[in-house]
């Protein structure tokens, strides 16, 4: 019997190719580095200074201030967790609700899994963003309604590719296999399916709702209007919006959108890594 | 009506019906309602409640409120247009929406075939800032052309345009560019893209293609069939997509469609008009699957009637 250890060092010999692709070693250095920043960042660039408002780099201020003289390089780096928080929050429910109701509904097999599909695509038929808003608009603009709102609209879809994957072991034989073998039910699901079979793509799936909940948090925060992250507190969104319209300099002006920019580029790199490496 | 027929519009309707049920579920799960918006006095309450459709639990609210959608009836605004029928102030902006939305899709479609044409390599950077979300390539292109234009104004290159600035001018170079952002921002062309091309070398080496190669037959009707199909699945499949950029771009460039009426409705918790803008996204994209499911029904002769 494969041990979890076994198994996560098959994963790790597959993936092993995607990751000596420069694209995704620079990826993997980009959202590390930003893990770091922020930590290194965390509660800075919300100090006023009148004096330095809309400066150059400088030395003090390599990424140059707002209009209001408030750090540009402290405020983009504080702003990683006004989404990574949501973000983990959202994959953690995701995962909470839809491995166990997959589990179950790929198990019994027949209605059950009709059910796990139907939820799916009732979900999926109507864009995040709407979610999002819809949840905003009775239960308040807020980063755990936000988080709550993905992660709940996703759990379908890792339920339905739970299902698939019990699915295709059963059809394949090697549950009915295992379970001869004397493993456990549980055993076959967790070796089996969520750490076996369904774990890259699963991976692969929380790597695109980082994504999402990256963007929606930051579309929130750019148009404001209530459901987004106000000033001062600093986020992707509100950071590029700020200084619309005011004389800062372009090195501040591009700095924020180039942050989202490469950091929405390495999680596509980083979840097509995982997509190569599925298939 | 065949059996397939039957499957294929059940099932639309099974979506909707469950967006629906889900989004209701959503919504009526929150502390407080429409009437609490009202801080009304505790005897005008029951009124209230009863002409808003409140009282009952929630599950034989979501009974009446699918038994009123039998009918048509949508409800009552609570906080856009208060007192009025949701259907008539939703009807003008989801028809302008879709009529954007709609041009877009196009749009797409003939970019991603152009791309594949064109050989996917050479678009390799535009294909990467085509993955930027809808609002950053709206701010991106927005402020870039009303500095251009601003600059050229002060150089006494031209004159001040009648569309400047944008997106505070209601004018046509507006709507082509949030039909542009629409077509292509939020990986929508870039998935798009890459589905055609997905599809292309699946005919290209399906084994009957081969044989037909090898007996010197024109592949061109099949090439009709398989690949036509194939675009309009990829074409249903971008539908969410589509309707999550318009909330975005319509909301940016300040255009008043569907999508700038959600943002509002939310920002005013109005609920029944919410539920009714959730329903016609659902039904969009439902229709574009059940249309893209009978195509193949149509056009694949081993699914049978």
């Amino acid at each position: 019997m494969n041990t979890l250890f076994d198994t996560l060092m098959e994963h790790h010999a597959a993936l092993r190719p995607a990751w000596r692709r420069p694209g995704t070693r620079l990826a993997l250095l980009w959202i590390g580095g930003l893990a770091l920043g922020s930590f290194a960042f965390m509660g800075a660039g919300l100090d006023l200074d009148a004096a330095a408002a809309s400066a150059g780099p400088s030395s003090t201020h390599p990424w140059g201030t707002d209009h209001l003289g408030r750090d540009v390089l402290a405020r983009t780096f504080a702003a990683t967790s006004a989404w990574a928080g949501p973000a983990v929050a959202a994959v953690a429910v995701a995962l909470a609700l839809g491995l166990p109701t997959g589990s179950a509904a790929g198990w019994s097999g027949g209605l059950a899994a009709n059910v796990a599909h139907a939820v799916a695509r009732a979900t999926s038929s109507v864009p995040p963003l709407f979610w999002v808003l819809a949840a905003s608009a009775t239960h308040g603009a807020d980063r755990a309604v936000l988080a709550f709102a993905v992660g709940v609209t996703a759990a379908p879809s890792v339920a339905e590719l739970v299902v698939a994957h019990l699915a295709r072991q059963r059809a394949e034989g090697s549950l009915d296999a295992a379970l001869a073998h004397g493993l456990s039910p549980w055993a076959a699901l967790i070796y089996g399916t969520w750490v076996g079979s369904a774990a890259r793509p699963l991976a692969q799936l929380a790597t695109r709702l980082v994504a999402q909940v990256l963007v929606i948090e930051a579309t929130l925060s750019y148009v404001g209007g209530g459901l987004g992250l106000p000033q001062p507190a600093p986020s992707p969104g509100n950071l590029i919006a700020f200084d619309w319209g005011y004389p800062v300099s372009w090195v501040a002006t591009a700095a924020p959108i180039l942050t989202l920019a490469f950091t929405l580029v390495a999680l596509d790199a980083v979840a097509n890594a995982l997509a190569d490496a599925h298939d | 009506m065949s059996k397939r027929a039957t499957g294929i519009v059940s099932t639309a309707l099974l979506t909707v019906l469950l967006a629906q049920g889900l989004l209701f579920a959503l919504l009526t799960t929150a502390p407080g309602d429409a009437v609490d918006l009202m801080s009304p006095s505790s005897a005008a309450r029951p009124a209230l409640e009863e002409a808003l459709g409140l009282q009952g639990s929630a599950g034989q609210r979501l009974l009446r409120h699918l038994g009123n959608l039998a009918t048509g009836d949508l409800g009552m605004s609570v906080g856009v247009a208060p007192g009025r029928s949701v259907g008539s102030l939703i009807a003008g902006p989801v028809a302008s929406s879709a009529a954007l939305g709609l041009v877009a899709l196009f749009l797409t479609i003939a970019a991603a075939w152009l791309a594949v044409v064109f050989d996917g390599r050479r678009v390799a950077a535009v294909r990467l800032v085509a993955l930027l979300p809808a609002f950053l390539l709206a701010h991106i292109l927005v402020g870039s052309t009303n500095a251009a234009v601003w600059w050229g104004v002060q150089a006494d290159w031209w004159s001040r345009p009648a569309w400047f600035a944008l997106p505070d001018v209601d004018h046509s170079l507006r709507d082509a560019l949030a039909i542009a952002l629409l077509a292509a921002a939020s990986g929508m062309w870039a998935e798009a893209s890459d589905d055609v091309s997905t599809a292309w070398q699946t005919f290209g080496s399906a084994p009957f293609v081969e044989a037909a190669r090898a007996r010197r037959e024109s592949i061109r009707g099949m090439a009709i069939h398989h690949m036509g199909l194939a675009t309009i699945e990829l074409a249903a499949r971008r539908v969410p997509w589509l309707l999550g950029s318009l909330l975005v771009v319509e909301r940016v460039l300040l255009i008043p469609g569907a999508g700038a009426l959600t943002w509002k409705a939310a920002e005013l918790r109005d609920v029944p008009v919410v539920l009714a803008l959730g329903l016609a996204a659902a039904t969009a994209t439902a229709l574009a699957t059940a249309l893209a499911s009978g195509a193949r029904a149509a056009i694949d002769p081993r699914l049978g009637p």
